[in-house]
Order: structure tokens, then sequence, then C-alpha cells
């Protein structure tokens, strides 16, 4: 291959991630924010967003695409955190009660959404999206009506004044910050979470190890061929069904992990762009439908926050309005997602094309299938 | 009675659930105090005003581009157009055909320009699509503070720069089409002959494509890609052209539900209204590679009753206001079930 | 996979392991209940039917920062968990009294009476009922859904995490 053409493929390979360093290369001295407060601000936004980040992996990894019904997680970790504050149970202890209470209805939705993905083989993103908004139906029904009316809660404090129905807005003082101040390390002006990059390193460290066992090795394979993993004895349906199950669990205890740090709970919103925000990480890192690596979470996380933190201030700064930066940071969000997306699938049919020609010269048409699923 | 099972199985379960829920909704609302012909006349106006985005959506699903979760662009290329009649003083016709005029060629400009993305990712245009959607109405945002509009209705009062989030069309085009031909009976009822006509003349068109050469065209290519290869079919030109009329379609829909609604919304009103246009056209049994007229037909006036009923019988029954909620339960249900149907043609 | 087809040991043996993960689930639940478990203390210095109230005493729950309490004052501490150990102080730093104690499990406010304390009485704890505070509004419910109702109303846009 000739010079150019490797130097083409290196730009389509990362082609988002380098469009994220040119337009943060150009939107930080604008933006007049200080280094040591962007550094702050990552440290911070890294041990709130990695967590949430990571449960997207398994799903890749299993063939299932971006796992957009992630937010059903994020929802019964919050239904968790509304029981810790309606028992009043605090701190650190707080946290696990909601998870604890959080796991076995993220199992459920997991369970549910899993089964639902495997209907819909081959459009798993858009139905992922769109059962995300069906459960959100549910989850307000329950939690605007059924809440304080059929399910009884001790803390009136957390209902709306009609008697039934959680408040808007919970504070989450009890339980704020418990995991981050558990063991924050003040060094140089900065202050780490210690505690926090614990877990976050001990979820990394499981989903190394998960991805050796058999079950790891049965999503790989589903991930890479369902017909063959089939053929060679996978229990397929299962499987995918699994990866999903932990990759609600996970972002069950990730919404915990981010609402514990934001201090706050927005009863009904919060979890809406859950799945917006932990995609567009994913993606910016590098990551594809296909591919999913630890690092890629990482470095998505620090791009994607960069940009978040500085492009309001450029925008305020360059055209005079904070809103032109508001919408600018979304409409990049928004525009990273789709431009990842299009690459990808841009590149697949690419190379099931250039397989294609290359075989065009005589032999075996049943070799075409399974190489242009290949990357 | 096999007949009627094999019916039912071929118009779908769900259908049969929503159209018998309308229709107990429509018995129960004298009971819980709301009246029939109230309720009647704000279900056909919102089904024409709705209307055109739901039969948007046909071309793209019969030429294999699936559910159009875009159609956000070719609403903005009508916001253009309508704001920039507004812009230049146009009243009534003038205003409604001068907004239509004005959108058109950013209608085809954008249509093609998403329908070339499109070609280039055959198989997993719907996330993408809603995605260019979503970045396209968040960079119109920033054009709608940027570009110097300067009519006094339409900008900020202070800073006298940046368009308002919320127009008001009236004294320019509002209820143009509505009143046009309306038939008044009673005090409460009140039938938008004009706007419906206009809808019906639009999916006529429409119709009449379809028949057409090129329409063959295209819903071969959504049916049998292979086989309209072979027959010597532009498979990538037909779906450009789907997109372009389904963009088109979007911008003329949004300026007959403004003129109808009574206001032009920016901003971020257009990033709901393709998911609103997909539950109906998938309610009225389309699927995800196969729409009809009468899909579009059906499916928009259930929907449309469903959420006008809705809200009105069940508020007034309970006393509390949970027709957001059922809402969003049904039109995603209804989404949700039709995206898990088998389709009977592989991608 | 039927259910035919696995050796009743490994059955068993499934049996068990399950049972222990629920047992264990409950178990832990339980532990962070217990041990998270928040409760509002108020510390009052009134005079009861059996004991006098001391003037200018400090008070300090666990070590943290003492509360002042001249006759007939009150004050408040929240409170995590059941053990806690009180030690009381005069103003002058000199040592009174030490004494742990353990709040009920569904205690949520609870009244130390610091003279029944100091006077060496068993029922120095008592629940407290609070009188019906005013309740914040409420803001508009439902509000903002950010695209969550097709066919609905504009969302607004939202701000970042």
């Amino acid at each position: 291959m000739s010079g150019k053409k490797s130097f083409g493929r290196f730009f389509t390979e990362n082609a988002v991630v380098i469009i994220f360093l040119l337009i943060t290369f150009a939107a930080v001295p604008s933006s007049g924010l200080s280094i040591q407060y962007i550094v702050q601000e990552m440290i911070t936004r890294l041990g709130r967003n990695t967590f949430l980040v990571l449960a997207l992996i398994l799903p890749i990894f299993a063939g299932m695409g971006l796992n957009f019904g992630m937010t059903l997680g994020a929802m019964s970790g919050q239904i968790g955190l509304i029981m810790a504050i309606n028992w009043n149970v605090g701190g650190v202890e707080g946290l696990i009660f909601a998870a604890l209470l959080g796991t076995p209805v993220s199992i459920l939705m997991g369970y549910v959404c899993g089964s639902v993905l495997n209907k819909a083989k081959g459009r798993e993103m858009v139905t992922g999206y769109m059962l995300a908004f069906f459960i959100n139906g549910i989850y307000q029904l329950v939690v605007l009506y059924m809440m304080g009316a059929i399910f009884p809660i001790r803390s009136h404090a957390i209902l709306l004044s009609r008697g039934y129905g959680i408040r808007n807005t919970l504070n989450l003082d009890m339980v704020r910050q418990s995991l981050d101040d558990l063991l924050m390390l003040k060094l140089g002006g900065y202050a780490i979470p210690i505690a926090t990059f614990l877990v976050i390193a001990l979820l990394c460290a499981f989903v190394i190890w998960f991805k050796k066992t058999k079950l790891g090795q049965d999503m790989r394979a589903v991930g890479h061929d369902m017909a063959v993993a089939e053929a060679a004895g996978v229990p397929v349906d299962r499987t995918r069904i699994i990866a999903i199950i932990i990759s609600t669990v996970l972002a069950c205890y990730g919404q915990i992990i981010f609402l514990q740090n934001m201090g706050n709970l927005a009863t009904y919103n919060a979890h809406d762009q859950t799945s917006f925000f932990a995609v567009a990480a994913i993606l910016v890192g590098g990551a594809s439908v296909k591919k999913a690596t630890i690092p890629n979470v990482f470095v998505g996380v620090i791009l994607l926050h960069i940009l978040f933190v500085v492009t309001p201030r450029a925008g305020q700064n360059l055209f005079g309005s904070a809103m032109i930066g508001e919408y600018f940071r979304q409409f990049i969000g928004y525009g990273v997602i789709a431009l990842s997306l299009v690459l990808y699938a841009w590149r697949a049919r690419r190379d099931v094309l250039r397989s294609r020609e290359g075989l065009r010269g005589g032999a075996d048409r049943a070799a075409v299938a399974s190489e242009g699923a290949a990357e | 009675m096999l007949k009627i099972k094999q019916f039912a199985t071929n118009f779908g379960w769900p259908r049969i659930i929503i159209f018998f829920f309308l229709i107990m909704l429509f018995v129960a609302a004298p009971f819980v105090g709301v009246r029939i012909d109230a309720s009647l006349g704000d279900v056909l106006n919102r089904f024409g005003q709705n209307g055109l985005f739901v039969l948007a959506l046909v071309p793209m699903i019969q030429s294999g581009c699936g559910l159009n979760f875009g159609l956000s662009i070719g609403i903005v290329a009508g916001l253009i157009g309508s704001t920039l009649s507004v812009q230049l003083g146009l009243l009534g016709f003038a205003g409604f055909f001068g907004a239509v005029a004005l959108a058109l060629p950013f209608a085809v400009l954008f249509g093609w320009v998403y329908g070339k993305l499109l070609n280039k990712v055959k198989g997993e245009e719907m996330t993408i699509a809603m995605y260019v959607g979503f970045a396209g109405v968040m960079f119109m945002c920033i054009m709608w503070l940027a570009l110097p509009y300067t009519a006094p209705t339409m900008v900020w009062g202070y800073a006298g720069k940046g368009l308002r989030t919320t127009i008001s069309v009236e004294g320019f085009y509002r209820q143009v089409l509505n009143e046009f031909l309306s038939i008044r009976i009673g005090s409460t009822f009140v039938f938008p002959t004009g706007m419906l006509l206009f809808d019906g003349l639009c999916a006529y068109l429409l119709w009449l494509f379809m028949r057409t050469k090129s329409g063959t065209a295209m819903t071969a290519v959504g049916s049998n890609p292979d086989y309209a290869r072979a027959s010597g079919i532009s498979v990538d030109k037909m779906r450009t052209t789907s997109v372009i009329i389904s963009t088109v379609l979007g911008a003329v829909g949004i300026v007959v539900f403004q003129q109808s609604y009574g206001f032009i919304q920016l901003y971020t009103a257009p990033l709901a209204m393709p998911f609103a246009a997909v539950a109906a056209i998938l309610i009225g049994g389309a699927s995800v590679n196969k729409a009809s007229m009468v899909n579009v037909l059906v499916g928009a006036f259930l929907f449309q009753g469903l959420l006008t009923m809705t809200p009105s019988v069940i508020n007034s029954a309970l006393h509390t206001d949970i027709s957001e909620v059922v809402r969003l339960i049904v039109s995603n249900g209804i989404i949700i079930y039709a995206l898990t149907r088998k389709t009977k043609v592989a991608k | 996979m039927n259910a035919m087809s696995i050796a009743p040991k490994t059955r068993i043996r499934r049996l068990l392991v399950r049972s222990g993960i629920i047992v264990v689930y409950v178990l832990l639940v339980g532990i962070v209940f217990v041990l998270g478990k928040g409760h509002t203390l108020i510390v009052d210095n009134k005079k009861t039917l059996e004991s006098e109230a001391i003037d200018g005493i400090v008070v300090s729950i666990d070590g943290k920062e003492g509360m002042e309490l001249y006759a007939g004052d009150r004050d408040m501490a929240k409170l995590k968990g059941q053990r806690h150990r009180v030690s009381v102080e005069t103003i002058t730093g000199e040592k009174k009294l030490e004494k742990s104690f353990v709040l009920p499990i569904d205690g949520d406010m609870l009244l130390l009476s610091v003279p029944k304390l100091m006077a060496g009485q068993e029922n120095f704890l008592e629940p407290f009922v609070p009188r019906d505070q005013p309740r914040p509004a409420d803001e508009q419910v439902g509000d903002n859904n950010v695209f969550t109702s097709p066919g609905g109303e504009a969302p607004a846009p939202v701000p970042a995490p």
C-alpha cells in the first residue's frame, strides 16, 4: 500500500478523535478557562462518568451495538436511591443500599431489554432507544403516580404536596459525595476521589477478567458472527441477554455513582441524557459499533468532557452568547455520534465491497459473507 | 371464524386494541363531561395538522431506507421558509404559499445531501437518521440566534437580535387553510375543509407518483434491491429521490402545521416530531419496509385520536393529569412492537 | 437444556448456591440499612420532672463539635447508625460524663435529655414527634421532558452534567 493510502486509512480510522482534538485545541484558549480548572473538572468528571461508559463495552463486544437501553439501568439505580432517601439511609451505606435494591430491578430490566432486542436483530440500536422511552413511561407511571399511593412512602418530605408521587428534584445531601469523600486525596491543588477511582479500576479488572471466561468467549463469538456461533453450539440468544443484563446492572451502579457526585436527583430527567453522554463518550474515544476497548472509554470521557466544559465559555466569548455555546455543545455531541456511526457503516460496506472485488477472480462465494464481517 | 382470525392477525392485534380503546374513549366522553363534537373537531384538526408528517414517511419506507427519524431535517427547511415568509411580511395565502415556495429549495438541497449520506450507510439508516436529525436541529438553533432576521414580531425585544422561540403567525397566515371552505356545525364543531383538502391533494399526488414508473421503481428498490439493480434501476438514485420527497413533504407539513396551530416553533421543537409521525404510521399498519396510503390515513387518525381523547377523558375521569405518561407508553410501545416484528424481506 | 437432563447433585448444588446468594443479599441489605440509617437527635437541656437543667454545658456526640447549652436550650445533631458516644463537659472544660448509647432502629427523631443523663437515669432517650412543618412549594411536575413526549411540546436544552 502506498503511503498516501495508509495515511487516508489512518485518518478514517481515527477521524472522530482527530476532529475532536482539533476542535478542543481551538476552543480551549478562547474559553478563557485556566488549565488548573480544566484539569480539576476532568478529574471530577472522570470519576463521575467512567463507570457508566464502561457499561457499554460488553454489549458492543457481543455484537449488539450501542446499548441505548442502559437508561433502564439508570432508572433502576434512581429507584434504589429514592428508596434510600425514603428510609433515611445515608453515607456510603446509603449508596450500597441503593445499589443492592437497584440490582434485582436492573436484572429484570436487562432481561426484558435483552429479550426485546433479540426479537429485533439487526435493529438493536433503534429498538433500544425506543425501549428506553417506553420504560421511561412506566417509570413515570410508578414514580409519579404509584409511589405514595400504592407503594407506601415513609418520608413525606419527598412526596409532592398532593400526597403521592415523588418530587421533581430530590436533595441527595445524605449520600452526597459519599463515595468521593471516602478517600479524597488533595494533591497539588487538586482533589482526587481515590475511592471512586478504585471502584472504576475494579470494574476494569472485572471486564478484562470476564472477557477471558467461557461466557466472555461465547460473547465474543456471538459478536463476531451469530450464525457461526450458533453452529458451534453457543446459546446465542441467552448469551446476548446476559450481555445486556450485565450492562444494565452496571448502568445502575454507574448512575448511582454519577448521582452521588451531582448531589441531587432530577427525578424525571436525570436518566434522559445518560445514554447519550455515555455513547458519545465511547464513540469519541475511538470505539465503533463493533469494537470497544477500555482505553476508548477513558480517552472518550476526557475528550468529550473537555469539549463540554470549554465550548459554552468559548461560544460566549466568541459570539457573545452563552446559548450559542450551549447549542454548539449539543450539536457537537449529536454530530459526533452521527459521524462515528456513518464512518463505521461506511467502512463496513467498503470492506464488504473490497473483499467482493478481491474474490471476483474466481473462487468461493461463501467466503465473501464471513470475510465481510471481519474488520 | 377462521377468516376473522386471519384478518385479525394480518391487521395486528395492537391496532385492534387501540381502535377499540379509542371507541371506548369516545363512548366514555359524555359521561365524564367531555363534549363529543368538540373532541371530534379537535381530532380532525390535529389529524390535518400532522397528516403530512405521516405521509412524508411513506417514500423512504417504500424505498427501503427505513423509518425517517431524520424528518427534522425537512421540518427545519420548512422553518427556514416560514421565517423568511414572515420576515418578508407576506400575508394570507401569499404568506402560506410563500413559505412553502421559500422552503422548497432548502428542502430539496437538504434532502439531497441527507439522501447521499444514507446511501453510504445502507443497513444502519435509522439510528444515523436520528442523530443527523438531532445534530441538524442543534445546528439550526445556533443559526436562529445568529442569522440577521429583523422583523419586530420575530426577534427578541431587548437585544433585537436572534429569533424568539415561538413566533405567532396571527395576521400572517394563521388558519388560512383551515378556514377556507370550512363548515361550521353548531358552536363548537368546525370542519377544517381547506386543510384537509390540501392534505388530500398532497396524498393524492404522492399516490399518483407511486404509480408512475419512478414510483414503482422506488418500491422495487425497497422490496427487492437485487432485482431492481438487475432491471437497470439505479438503487442509489431512487433512494435519494425518496429522501428528497420525504424531506419536501416534511417542509410543507410544518407550514401546514403552523397555519393550523398558529405559531412557528423554533429551536428544539422539531426534535420530538419525527417520533410522533413514526408512531402514527406504525399504528396505521405500516412496517419498517412497507407503507401504503391507508396506513397513513388510519394511523394518523388513530394516533391523533388517542392523543386528543386520552388526556381529556382520563383526566376528567381521574381528576389527574396522567395523559403524558399514557401517551409515552402507548406511542413508544407501538414503535417497539413494530420494530420487533419479523419482516418478510431480508435486509 | 431441560430440567430432566441435569444430575440431581448439580441441581441441589445450584439451589444451595442460589439460596446462599439470596441470604447474603438480604443480610447485606440489612447491614447497610442498620449502619447507614440516619437519626436526628435533639439534645435537650430542659428541666424535667425528675431532674434539673444544668447551666453552661458543652455536649459533644461522637467527638464532633460540641454544642453549647444553657438551661432550657435545645440543639440538634444528625447521626448515622445506631451506636454513639456522648460526652458532657462544663464550659470551663471540666469533664463531666461520657456514655455510650444505642438508638432504636426505627427512631427517626429522638430526644436526649441531658438532665436525665446527668442524673444517672436510664430513660434519657425518648422518641420525639415534631410538629408538622410547612412543605416547600412543588415545582411544576413532569416539566421539560427532553423529547420524551412524541407528539408533544418543545423540550428545553438540557445542561450537561
